[in-house]
């Protein structure tokens, strides 16, 4: 469903070049590699933040071609962190609806109810008239997963959603990535994460970065082992890693 | 849908607020607002339709234009010091200003108007050519709005050794601001400036609501946040420009009004821009009131008032936001 093919990125001294890439559609991938590695810069680079050469297919059209808003209708980009500015939670949620609004990018009324029915499922309804600069991480997660969900992207693009949350926050982001696939069939997940083990059963495939290219890649199982992981990460020492 | 709302941060507590402190400022200005008291009489006449009234609409249109030029700044840059006067298009302004004064004798012509919006344009095209250079860096923007300003005041300084006596006592008091005596014809252009450019920026207010959360954010929720930054960077500078023609360089009108509205209700841009326009005009118009109040042997400019209230104003606000948050 969604294949990449010679992309390519130079940054700084810094430089991401992916030959070829696939993910099927419904499946649930995890980017996984050294800080530095290029996980981030892969996920802007789809979400269309970073301009790239290269070419991005979804549904075998060019993702290239298209517009802005167009662009956020396939992919939503969940950030790590985000420079926040005082406002309701509710009016930070619709701007998930955006891409969908037409010239003067008016919110309908079924925009709205996209946001009630989101952040009810999301346990978010009492935070709605919450200024969002001073929600918890945690609760700042949800939300921000919650704006992609409501942008229904094709492929979701999820910059570690489980960083520096406790365990009972990384449970329910799990839940509710897994729910989201499950209501919605044929979406694709692509997820960076240093944890891949909370995320073990529901993982179909598994991309391994390093230095900006493709260190290994294939089915979760397969690739998911001692011996990549020390080359992925240069242990030349690591005897408690089985 | 439960949800709680504070009726004294609504929207339409906060409008009414202002609404009736721009009344009641306006009340004063045209009635209280000098050494001549109106009576009715022919003078008194004369004063209020051709002084106090002008005055007064030049005042309404300048405070609504300067802070809702600086609550796009600010939005748009991301960065709580960002107006018109510290990003230097006030300073480019009156760089093009006194560059007219130098060369031609005349004091009030079209040129006039016209140099002070060229100069706005060289000091804009700096910013966004910079903006463009700088990786669309918008925190390093406001620092080099910091740099064109001195620079452009430094041409200005050396400019005015080279004007003659009633030419530098206008200059003077235009640096700090003022609302002298405006003709009507800078009220209508005031006029369609306004209205015209808050009409286009309350359209697009929703792409204002986007780029707020930066670069990344705005992409990504389908905005292109190049194209629409340079473009309301552009909107708040015409804003500017079309003030500072009439008034000078009026600092602390564009700063800190949209912070106090911001204080009061937190909304989405469409709500906040009203609020922002209002404040703004009854703010200046109260400015300009005390100013012809407090005028004794000459005009007391009103932009030594609205910096002798807005800079208390700003540093209580930086002090109750950032308490206890010191390491």
């Amino acid at each position: 469903m969604l294949k990449i093919s010679e992309l390519n990125i130079v940054r700084g001294g810094f430089n991401l070049y992916l030959d070829k890439l696939g993910f099927n559609s419904g499946s649930m991938n995890i980017i996984l590699g050294p800080n530095g590695g290029g996980k981030t810069t892969f996920l802007k680079s789809l979400a269309g933040i970073l301009d790239h050469k290269g070419t991005v297919l979804v549904d075998d059209s060019n993702v290239g071609d298209k517009s802005f808003k167009d662009r956020a209708k396939i992919f939503g980009y969940m950030p790590q962190g985000i420079s926040l500015s005082q406002v309701y939670v509710k009016d930070f949620l619709v701007l998930g609806r955006f891409p969908y609004t037409g010239v003067f990018s008016r919110y309908a009324k079924s925009d709205w109810e996209k946001v009630y029915t989101t952040a009810e499922d999301f346990n978010l309804t009492h935070y709605l008239m919450r200024d969002i600069t001073t929600l918890s991480q945690g609760e700042l997660q949800r939300v921000l997963l919650a704006k992609v969900f409501i942008q229904e992207p094709k492929v979701l693009l999820l910059d570690e959603p489980t960083a520096s949350l406790d365990l009972g926050f990384k449970e329910i982001i799990k839940a509710q990535i897994y729910k989201y696939m499950e209501i919605n069939k044929g979406r694709v997940v692509v997820l960076s994460t240093h944890e891949p083990n909370i995320f073990s059963e529901r993982t179909d495939n598994m991309v391994m970065l390093k230095n900006g290219r493709v260190f290994m890649s294939g089915k979760y199982s397969e690739v998911y082992n001692s011996d990549n992981i020390k080359g992925l990460f240069d242990l030349t020492h690591a005897p408690y890693l089985s | 849908m439960n949800v709680i709302k504070n009726k004294f941060s609504s929207p339409y507590f906060v409008y009414s607020l202002l609404v009736s402190f721009l009344l009641l400022s306006s009340y004063i200005a045209l009635f209280y607002g000098g050494p001549v008291s109106l009576d009715g009489s022919t003078v008194g006449n004369f004063i209020f339709w051709n002084i106090r009234l002008p005055k007064l609409i030049a005042a309404i249109l300048i405070g609504a234009s300067l802070s809702l030029s600086g609550y796009i700044f600010q939005t748009v840059l991301r960065n709580p010091l960002a107006d018109p006067y510290i990003l230097g298009i006030s300073s480019g302004a009156a760089l093009g200003v006194s560059v007219f004064l130098t060369i031609f004798t005349t004091l009030s012509t079209f040129g006039f108007e016209l140099s002070a919006f060229l100069g706005a344009g060289v000091a804009l095209i700096l910013l966004i050519l910079f903006y463009r250079m700088l990786m669309h860096n918008t925190v390093v923007m406001v620092l080099i709005g910091i740099g064109i300003s001195f620079f452009f005041s430094s041409i200005i300084t050396a400019l005015m050794s080279y004007m003659e006596g009633d030419k530098i006592v206008y200059m003077n008091s235009w640096l700090i601001g003022n609302i002298a005596q405006p003709e009507y014809k800078e009220l209508y252009m005031l006029l369609a400036v306004f209205a015209v450019v808050s009409s286009v920026i309350l359209l697009m207010s929703n792409y204002l609501d986007v780029l707020q959360f930066g670069d990344d954010f705005a992409r990504s929720s389908g905005v292109s946040s190049k194209f629409y930054s340079i473009l309301f960077i552009i909107l708040g500078s015409m804003l500017a420009a079309s003030s500072v023609t009439v008034c000078g360089t009026m600092g602390f009108v564009g700063l800190v009004v949209p912070h106090v509205v911001r204080l009061i209700m937190k909304e989405k841009s469409s709500r906040m821009i009203p609020a922002v326009m209002l404040a703004g005009a009854g703010f200046l118009v109260f400015c300009s009131a005390l100013a012809g109040m407090l005028s004794f042997r000459f005009d007391v400019p009103v932009g030594a008032i609205t910096a002798f209230i807005g800079a208390p104003v700003l540093i209580y606000l930086i002090y109750k936001r950032y308490r206890g948050r010191a390491q």
